[in-house]
């Protein structure tokens, strides 16, 4: 089929015969609704992992907000629409094609609303060309802030503002005279320590903040300029918030013995500052000098265009078949998916007997239990809703063998010691030849003075250690593109601390506790499943 | 669509925003005007003055700030954190700090050495394993600090018991 549509030439200027017109209203209905079958699946499971991230729970906000300025928009553009050249619609929708078949084969709810927005592109580019997309350009920009950027940049952003929340705020107490240490981040007053939490590093308020001042400066019409003062500005804003909230809270605590940092004190300041950073987010924009753009506020009047071109042409329908076949795809490969977690989401709360024990032999090895740890300072940092912990000792080394238990999902407890002031210098995998497990070993320092070698496994309901499977990442899995495995672990560790590094022989004999400990402890577990 | 009328027009909106920057600003020339020489001495007098006053949970936080700050003060702060440890009852985490700042083999913090060295003097009775120590305390504190009076004479005391 050869239209001038298709080879670009411009049949603009003549008109459209009514039956084109009909299919232009016909067509898309249904090539649209198996182009959106293709990546609903995936797409709902994106959003479903997406409500369990507390930072991107604004996301039905964000989406009614690109919803709002799409249709704030699309007014404004001319009807009836001319699209754009057919051949970057098709190189849009084969990219997204190849991306949400990669979505499929790795199962990646991810990577799947990555591949939705080069075919929401290429829908507005061929219904309205670039006149469209430009007009949809802020909605397509609010829909980017729900999507978290791949290697866990989000994380790092948290890890960084709880780290500049903390030192900030330790700063500010010196100001208030509040004695205080900083550790990782923890802020200890005497007889009683704050944990800088998630909550608190502000990482929530800072991407809700970011996508209202997005919202914000697209209704309002803003220049660009205005975005860069107002974003950074927002940033600063929340940081500033959460470093006073720190703060008072401190002080409160410190001279008063007040607590407003737990509780539904905690809750209602979060809800207030929340307010408090959309005010500041509008008082700023009304300090920006009003110029010429404001004008443009009022909708420039339609255009009205005698002609539109045919929207759905053979290789458009076919596509969306296509994109229908994967959604096929995807949809069973979905149910299979859910009838396998019926099992492991059930045994996360039941599969364990209930008051479940643990128990270690008073000698492994060279090593004797010993009724003392090792000093509190250094003491391991458990995760788990119960942990088992064992002192043993030899030859004036003291190590602590804990087991904790039930983990939801993989974690990886070196950031429980990060945020608890230890310095981690190395970081490596070890994987034995010899069956046993595969574990992660730190080499790590405390003030004052303490050198720490930490092992740590982390073994599923199934018996499989699953650090090994972890670690091994090919180039798609360090992106972080597929879903991470949903199931139920149990994670043994050894914390063997020190004035000084330990020796070979040291690490040696730590090592044949690990394994001799993780071995025991997996048996019991795996005894005390109910199956 | 009709758009709100423009805030631009009332001060009160724009209040907040110059508030919040003026804060900002204020807050950040404080931060940049933070000396770390200065507080490092500050905590160190909160420190000796809580250990004076038996405030252990106060000393144990200072010095573990002065610590933070690291430099020629962190043999006191750790010191102090001994002191305070072992104030609190922590018996065992006092004596691993005490052994860093105070170790037989090696002069490192003159008050740690004399310290060690008095309280092993205070028991009534000392094996020759005590009286060696003490004596190499002592013999590390006059080390670093050959006026010192107080490590001669208990030095002596040491000799002639």
């Amino acid at each position: 089929m050869s239209t001038g549509e298709e080879n670009g030439v411009d049949e603009s200027l003549s008109p459209i015969p009514a039956a084109n017109i009909r299919a232009v209203s016909s067509i898309p209905r249904w090539s649209l609704g198996l182009l959106g079958f293709g990546f609903a699946p995936l797409l709902v499971q994106f959003f479903l992992n997406l409500w369990k991230l507390p930072e991107y729970q604004f996301f039905p906000q964000a989406l009614a907000g690109a919803g709002f300025l799409a249709w704030d928009r699309l007014r404004e553009v001319p009807r009836p629409m001319i699209g754009g050249h057919p051949a970057l619609g098709a190189a849009l929708l084969l990219f997204s094609f190849a991306a949400l078949a990669l979505a499929v084969f790795i199962w990646s709810p991810w990577l799947t609303i990555v591949a939705a927005l080069p075919a929401g592109i290429a829908v507005l580019w061929r219904v309205g060309g670039a006149l469209l997309l430009r007009k949809m350009g802020p909605a397509l920009v609010m829909v980017l802030t729900i999507i978290p950027p791949p290697i866990r940049l989000d994380v790092r952003l948290g890890l960084f503002l709880r780290e500049v929340a903390t030192t900030l705020s330790s700063r500010t107490l010196d100001l208030l005279g509040v004695v205080h240490c900083v550790s990782g981040n923890v802020i200890e007053l005497p007889g009683q320590k704050l944990l800088v939490e998630e909550a608190c590093s502000g990482i929530n308020s800072v991407l809700f903040v970011t996508a209202f001042s997005l919202f914000y400066l697209f209704w309002r019409r803003r220049p660009f300029w205005c975005f860069l003062v107002c974003l950074p500005s927002a940033l600063a804003f929340v940081v500033m918030g959460n470093v006073a909230r720190i703060s008072l809270g401190a002080w409160l605590r410190y001279f008063y013995q007040i607590d407003i940092l737990n509780g539904w004190q905690h809750e209602t300041e979060s809800i207030v500052l929340v307010a408090v950073y959309v005010l500041l987010v509008v008082s700023l924009d009304a300090l920006f000098p009003r110029g010429k753009r404001d004008a443009s506020q009022a909708p420039p009047p339609g255009r009205e265009t005698p002609t539109a071109r045919i929207f759905s042409p053979v290789w458009f329908r076919t596509a969306c078949c296509l994109f229908a076949i994967l959604g096929v795809l995807s949809s069973f490969k979905a149910w299979e998916k859910s009838k396998a977690a019926v099992e492991p989401l059930r045994a996360a709360n039941s599969s364990l007997a209930s008051g479940a024990t643990f128990s270690l032999p008073d000698r492994i090895g060279d090593w004797s239990r010993s009724e003392t740890g090792p000093p509190k300072v250094s003491k391991i940092e458990t995760l788990g809703l119960s942990s088992a912990i064992w002192n043993y000792q030899r030859q004036g080394m003291q190590a602590v063998v804990a087991f904790d238990y039930p983990i939801w999902s993989y974690h990886d407890v070196a950031e429980c010691y990060l945020r608890n002031g230890w310095l981690i210098e190395s970081k490596d995998i070890v994987v034995p030849r010899n069956g046993a497990p595969a574990r992660f070993q730190l080499a790590m320092k405390k003030e004052p003075g303490i050198q720490g070698t930490l092992w740590f496994a982390t073994i599923n309901e199934n018996g499989e250690w699953v650090d090994q499977a972890t670690v091994k990442h090919d180039f798609i899995s360090r992106l972080g593109l597929p879903e991470s495995r949903q199931e139920t672990t149990y994670r043994v560790q050894l914390l063997l601390v020190g004035d000084k590094p330990p020796d070979a022989a040291s690490l040696e004999a730590a090592n044949q506790l690990f394994e001799e400990a993780a071995a025991i402890l997996s048996r019991e577990m795996l005894q005390q499943i109910r199956r | 669509m009709n758009h709100p009328p423009d805030p631009s027009a009332s001060f009160w909106i724009k209040l907040p925003a110059i508030l919040a920057i003026v804060f900002c600003l204020a807050l950040g020339f404080s931060f940049l005007r933070w000396n770390p020489a200065a507080m490092s001495l500050r905590y160190q007098g909160i420190a000796q003055k809580a250990l004076d006053d038996k405030d252990y949970p106060t000393a144990i936080v200072a010095a573990n700030r002065l610590l933070g700050f690291g430099g020629a003060l962190r043999n006191e702060a750790l010191f102090h954190l001994a002191l305070a440890s072992m104030g609190l009852g922590r018996a065992a985490e006092a004596s691993s700090i005490m052994a860093m700042v105070a170790p037989t083999d090696r002069p490192v913090f003159a008050p740690a050495h004399l310290f060690v060295a008095r309280t092993l003097m205070a028991r009534a009775y000392r094996s020759q394993q005590e009286e060696q120590a003490i004596a190499a305390q002592l013999r590390n504190a006059l080390a670093l600090q050959p006026d010192s009076v107080e490590a001669k004479e208990l030095l002596s005391r040491s000799h002639n018991r």
